[in-house]
């Protein structure tokens, strides 16, 4: 700005404003605002992390868990196996603090609503057991994702992918694309946030004005992704994505893979 | 005349407390600057002030009307606040989603149904009011940070708003334009304008405050006092000084 640049206020500020007649016809986008927005802030801010205080395991002894468990599952045609691992996803739940497990329960219905959708063509294919089952068996998969996805904060994920000796580019591209995931998530909710602060009655071009907001979302993370890479050049990036040394494991870790070991053998000599 | 009212306000965060039992009064035509560390709650209270965010406990009016959750469902009582309450972002980068500078300060104007005349007027004079004439073309994308913030100043100015939110206006402007815009807010305020401003700088703005809400970073109101009393607590000054 310049100093000497008079700054008389014109006629119309200095009156005010009249209140603006409303219509009643709103947008698409406009409807439905609300709801986009809360979506996004649950995408920027997703809820915190609660690591189980009493029964804490080296991250990548979680991860060979759930691998296991997602596995032992899908080849598991056994009623009492499969009891026995949602009885044991059941003790674990037990640990979790109410609102964890208010999570857990709220996400692991939505999630296993949604799986239901797509396993329902079994019904008219093979009947109502067939469905049945299947339904069971990927809900209890999809139990035990939610059940890892709200007690292992995404470092420690990192971490155990680093542990098992997974490529540093899967691992850097993961950490990047989840980061970058959360930042961008974050620029459109606050866009949104503008766009309502200066929306004053019903948007006449809404289309238009969700391809502006989505085109600098694009220029945007275009942006960032440049200046990342300048960013990470600068400090001596040379194609190898070093983290910290893995954690050893102890003999918790072992035991802890006791129950779904078990499972296991029982499982390879319950088939033979 | 008393326009905003907030009782017992409590606003949290997933992890962390936002705001902490807060007891204010703003009159009609007040120049507030809220102070205080980072994240003591300025931004936040600016944010609940606009509608973005309701609060956990507490009470805010606005006049004699209750802003709860219940009334910002209701898409024209949204509107109808956001045409009372304007905004100016921390992070003006998001704040500018039209594609160029004339279209972005024309948005507003032309949501209220104003003619074509009366929006060419009101863009040029929000241009000449922030010094931003030449950028008038440009893409809002491409500004630097200086100008991102007079634009969007000039985008909310353009509605008329009656109460004008800042959250950290100064930073990233040269001393000059720094100065212009102090001087811009005392003649928005002296045309009536309640202008309610964040910042941690206070020798940007110890001259235009009238009122200095002090935060502390407990998130709780620590001190609420007039210009005359704080320029007689020079220990009070200091203190903001190094904040």
């Amino acid at each position: 700005m310049d100093p000497k640049q008079p700054t008389e206020l014109p006629d119309w500020l200095q009156q005010p404003a009249s209140a603006h007649s409303q219509a009643s016809k709103t947008s698409f986008l406009q409807r439905n605002q609300r709801h986009l927005r809360s979506l996004l802030t649950r995408l920027a801010q997703p809820a915190p992390v609660v690591k189980n205080q009493r029964w804490h395991l080296a991250p990548q002894i979680n991860l060979i868990r759930l691998l296991l468990l997602v596995l032992l599952i899908a080849l598991i045609n056994n009623v009492t196996l499969l009891w026995c691992l949602a009885l044991l996803l059941g003790f674990q739940l037990l640990l979790l603090p109410p609102s964890q497990l208010r999570r857990f329960v709220r996400s692991w219905l939505i999630s296993s609503f949604v799986a239901l959708l797509f396993v329902l063509p079994s019904y008219w294919l093979t009947g109502p057991g067939t469905l049945l089952f299947f339904g069971l068996k990927t809900s209890l998969m999809l139990a035990n994702a939610q059940y890892y996805r709200l007690t292992t904060p995404f470092q420690d994920l990192l971490s155990g992918l680093k542990a098992l000796h997974c490529p540093d580019v899967l691992i850097m591209t993961l950490a990047i694309a989840i980061t970058y995931l959360r930042m961008l998530g974050q620029h459109l909710l606050l866009t949104m946030e503008a766009l309502e602060l200066r929306t004053v009655a019903p948007t006449k071009h809404p289309y238009r004005l969700i391809g502006a907001m989505f085109g600098n979302l694009y220029l945007k993370s275009y942006a960032y992704a440049l200046e990342l890479y300048a960013a990470m050049e600068a400090r001596g990036f040379n194609g190898h994505y070093v983290r910290t040394s893995p954690t050893r494991n102890h003999w918790p870790d072992y035991l802890s893979l006791g129950p779904d070991i078990l499972v296991l053998i029982l499982f390879i000599f319950w088939r033979n | 005349m008393v326009l905003i009212k907030l009782a017992n306000l409590c606003y949290d965060y997933p992890n962390t407390c936002g705001l902490d039992h807060l007891d204010l009064t703003i009159n009609t035509g007040e120049f507030v600057c809220l102070m205080g560390p980072n994240g003591s709650g300025k931004s936040t209270l600016l944010r609940i002030l606009s509608g973005l965010a309701t609060p956990k406990t507490g009470e805010y009016w606005l006049r004699d009307q209750a802003i709860t959750a219940n009334y910002l469902s209701d898409a024209q009582r949204r509107q109808r606040l956001h045409q009372t309450v304007g905004m100016v972002f921390q992070n003006t980068d998001v704040q500018l989603f039209n594609t160029s500078v004339a279209e972005e300060i024309a948005f507003g104007p032309r949501q209220l149904g104003l003619n074509d005349a009366e929006i060419a007027q009101r863009v040029t004079d929000c241009l000449h009011l922030t010094a931003c004439e030449t950028l008038r073309d440009r893409v809002p994308y491409q500004l630097s940070g200086g100008e991102k913030k007079r634009v969007a100043l000039a985008s909310v100015l353009a509605l008329n708003p009656e109460i004008l939110l800042l959250d950290e206006p100064l930073n990233g402007l040269t001393i000059a334009a720094q100065q212009q815009m102090l001087t811009l807010l005392q003649r928005l305020n002296a045309a009536g304008k309640t202008i309610i401003m964040a910042s941690h700088n206070f020798q940007q703005v110890q001259a235009v405050g009238q009122r200095f809400i002090i935060f502390n970073s407990l998130h709780q109101l620590d001190a609420d006092m007039s210009q005359a009393d704080l320029q007689s607590q020079p220990e009070r000054q200091a203190q903001l000084m190094t904040l």
